[in-house]
């Protein structure tokens, strides 16, 4: 046979393997596995279930900066609740520092300056199934015992007190932009709101003034040690509402619709949520705020910690009963 | 050397009577002719005694045995290079026995590539390649082992796939300037041991941009007997109320009365739900997992939807639908068994035309005589009449005083 037939004949079977590995490429991208590769098919993809565990005590912290502008004031919550997620009690420990605005400018109302005159008050709650106990108002005096609907639905008794991620995060959220702040290492995050300046009209006390203030610095924490999926959304309040309803329910975060909100979500290797922050900037916050309401500036709910083992909470003795209005 | 090379080196035949018949092979000398004149002497060819075989190199090629070492000139003679050898080595020509051994070596080297295994012999091969392989093929495996949780694996498992779940579709959220639309809340409140039923309609014309809103709100009471309302209802009333910027104005009882002006309050239940809600703000991941009782496509109000209806128990209400029970809870009945009704129908632009959340009325009653404190939801309805890109006008009462207390609840 002639070295040009050879060559002729190699070089069809080329151009046939080239032809048939380029078909059997297209016939593979268009079967299902090639389209679920390409990742055309995660519309009818389901998440796997994370199923909530059975806690027997957990310890969740919750911090918020809530402004109201009736004091020109902030006051700043720091809450701890210990769960006995098994007899369905909770001890919740308040501690609250009202701070003032720290205010620059001229014409600033007597109640705006000087910088913050910390007097933290504290309480503590003992949350049941049915009632709820508050302390006197010295150790000697009896607890206050007041009935309630058995309801667990938003309060720390809630066997799911902590959420899952498909409870908080939508299609919607996981289609935005997010940003792992913490991407090289952990810490406390470094939230742009921590300090914020208003410039401009300021209502206060029946006064105006134009003024520029500034909120105390807020303390960063730590996000816990167990989050290993830290997500981070720039959007705004309204949209919030939509995008991660659950959230909203369960903080309770007021602030006017148009403020542009850094929302944080992180969760734990099981899906779990351990790290809930919301923050607006005080100027942000602070729009349309009337001598009646309060706004927060922001909120953290963290996970302090899990366990098997159960926690003790014992129930007052010494009780009397609310008077029923 | 190339094949072709190898292809035209002298042939076997072609050397075969070489002494008679020359013929030069390329571009090596010339191929030897005999002794020349002056070496041999003319005469008659004479019969040469044999002599020892010369002994060169005889790699033997492919059909063709060389004489071995110790052959005879005979069996030399099979081979031409070796007759050709013998025959130089026999005339003691000096230039018959170097082509001779050029030939030989040419013929060794003419042959190296072209060896091939004998039919039946396993060809001895070094035991690298098959490392080479087992390595490969290991870390191969252990990527694979290592991998196999990733996105991309997992896709390729297709772990999670069903196309009859729900799809995945975030719709564009429409920017209308009028929102015209109802809820409808159905309660039952309890006192001194009589249960009755509270139903609370609310039609609502607002501007989405603005916030600004007009309702007409219509209440009905009725009691309840034997688990079923009774007709005619115990009361009914219904008014008006515009909220705007900052205030709510209702309507004055009496005809012709001042409005009563009260505070806005934007985080009311029903400021929270006279919203658009588009497919995704509705179903999430967890509802996705749940099989509806039925899809149905119809028509409701001239728009073509597409109707969903899952039957849920209560206990699993929060879990199986949590975007939907975070803005409509409903209470927590102790008998889990008591089963949420839940319809969602979407139009083909991802508009929910209805939604609502359904309890048996039985099993709340029930609740609600346990619990006389407040009234209890058994039916929340939200339904989308019609957007409109044009904005409405609403505009606050002259006639207008403060509420003494309350004002119309949003």
């Amino acid at each position: 046979m002639e070295q040009k037939t050879k060559k002729r004949i190699r070089r069809t079977a080329s151009l046939l393997v080239v032809a048939g590995l380029g078909a059997g490429g297209w016939v593979a991208y268009g079967s299902e596995p090639g389209q679920r590769a390409v990742g055309r098919r995660e519309y009818f993809r389901a998440h796997p279930v994370v199923e909530a565990p059975d806690l027997a005590s957990a310890t969740i912290s919750t911090r918020f900066e809530a402004i109201r502008s009736a004091e020109t004031s902030t006051e700043r919550y720091d809450i701890v609740a210990t769960i006995d997620a098994a007899n369905q009690r909770a001890r919740v420990d308040t501690t609250s520092v009202p701070t003032d605005l720290t205010a620059t400018g001229q014409s600033v109302p007597a109640s705006a300056t000087g910088v913050s005159t910390p007097s933290p008050a504290m309480s503590t709650e003992v949350i049941t199934i049915d009632a709820t106990y508050e302390p006197g108002a010295t150790d000697a005096d009896p607890w206050t015992r007041a009935s309630r609907a058995p309801d667990t639905w938003g309060t720390w008794i809630d066997p799911h007190v902590i959420p899952t991620y498909d409870e908080l995060v939508g299609f919607e959220l996981e289609s935005m932009h997010s940003w792992d702040p913490l991407i090289g290492g952990g810490g406390p995050l470094d939230l742009a709101s921590q300090t914020a300046e208003i410039d401009g009209m300021i209502e206060a006390n029946g006064a105006t003034t134009t003024a520029a203030q500034e909120a105390p610095e807020r303390t960063p924490t730590d996000v816990p040690a167990e989050v290993v999926r830290l997500m981070r959304w720039s959007t705004d309040m309204a949209s919030l509402r939509h995008l991660s309803p659950l959230t909203m329910s369960m903080l309770g975060l007021i602030a006017p619709d148009d403020a542009p909100v850094v929302f944080t979500l992180g969760f734990d290797s099981a899906g779990l949520a351990r790290y809930i922050d919301a923050s607006i900037s005080l100027s942000d916050a602070m729009v349309g705020l009337d001598t009646e309401s309060m706004v927060f500036q922001w909120i953290e709910w963290r996970v302090l910690g899990v366990s098997d083992d159960p926690v003790t909470i014992d129930l007052p003795v010494n009780v009397v009963d609310a008077p029923v209005t | 050397m190339a094949l072709a090379d190898i292809q035209t080196m002298p042939d076997a035949s072609d050397l075969a009577d070489a002494s008679v018949a020359p013929s030069p092979p390329q571009p090596v000398m010339p191929m030897p002719t005999g002794p020349p004149a002056d070496v041999v002497p003319p005469g008659p060819s004479i019969e040469l005694p044999p002599r020892p075989v010369l002994k060169l190199p005889t790699l033997a090629r492919s059909g063709a045995a060389g004489p071995p070492s110790g052959e005879t000139a005979a069996d030399a003679t099979l081979d031409p290079i070796a007759a050709a050898a013998a025959a130089a080595a026999s005339s003691s020509n000096p230039h018959a026995m170097a082509a001779a051994a050029h030939f030989a070596s040419m013929r060794q080297a003419a042959t190296m590539p072209s060896v091939k295994p004998m039919r039946g012999k396993k060809k001895r091969r070094s035991r690298r390649p098959m490392v080479v392989k087992v390595l490969v093929l290991g870390l191969l495996g252990g990527a694979g082992y290592l991998g196999r949780d990733t996105a991309f694996a997992t896709r390729l498992k297709g772990d999670g796939y069903d196309s009859s779940i729900l799809p995945m579709i975030v719709y564009e959220r429409p920017n209308p300037g009028t929102v015209d639309g109802t809820l409808i809340l159905d309660g039952v409140w309890s006192q001194d041991g009589v249960a009755a039923t509270d139903e609370l309609f609310v039609d609502f014309i607002n501007n989405p941009t603005t916030g600004d809103e007009q309702r007409e709100f219509r209440q009905t009471r009725r009691s309840i007997e034997d688990g079923e309302t009774i007709d005619p209802p115990m009361d009914a009333t219904s008014w008006e109320s515009i909220s705007l910027e900052e205030s709510t104005y209702r309507e004055p009882h009496t005809e012709g009365g001042a409005w009563q002006q009260s505070p806005r309050n934007r985080d009311a239940w029903v400021s929270k739900l006279s919203n658009i809600w588009m497919y995704q703000d509705v179903i999430d991941h967890s509802l996705r997992r749940v099989t509806p009782v039925s899809v149905t496509d119809e028509t409701i109000g001239g728009v073509e939807v597409t109707t969903y209806l899952w039957s849920i128990p209560i206990g699993e209400y929060r879990t199986s639908a949590p975007f939907v029970a975070a803005r409509l809870p409903l209470p927590e009945l102790e008998t889990s068994d008591s089963l949420v009704t839940l319809t969602i129908s979407v139009d083909s632009a991802g508009l929910v035309r209805v939604l609502e959340v359904a309890l048996e009325l039985d099993a709340v009653i029930g609740y609600a005589n346990e619990q006389t404190d407040s009234i209890h939801f058994y039916r929340l309805r939200f339904e989308l009449d019609s957007i409109d890109d044009a904005t409405p006008t609403i505009t606050a009462p002259t006639n207008t005083e403060p509420a003494p207390t309350d004002g119309a609840g949003g």
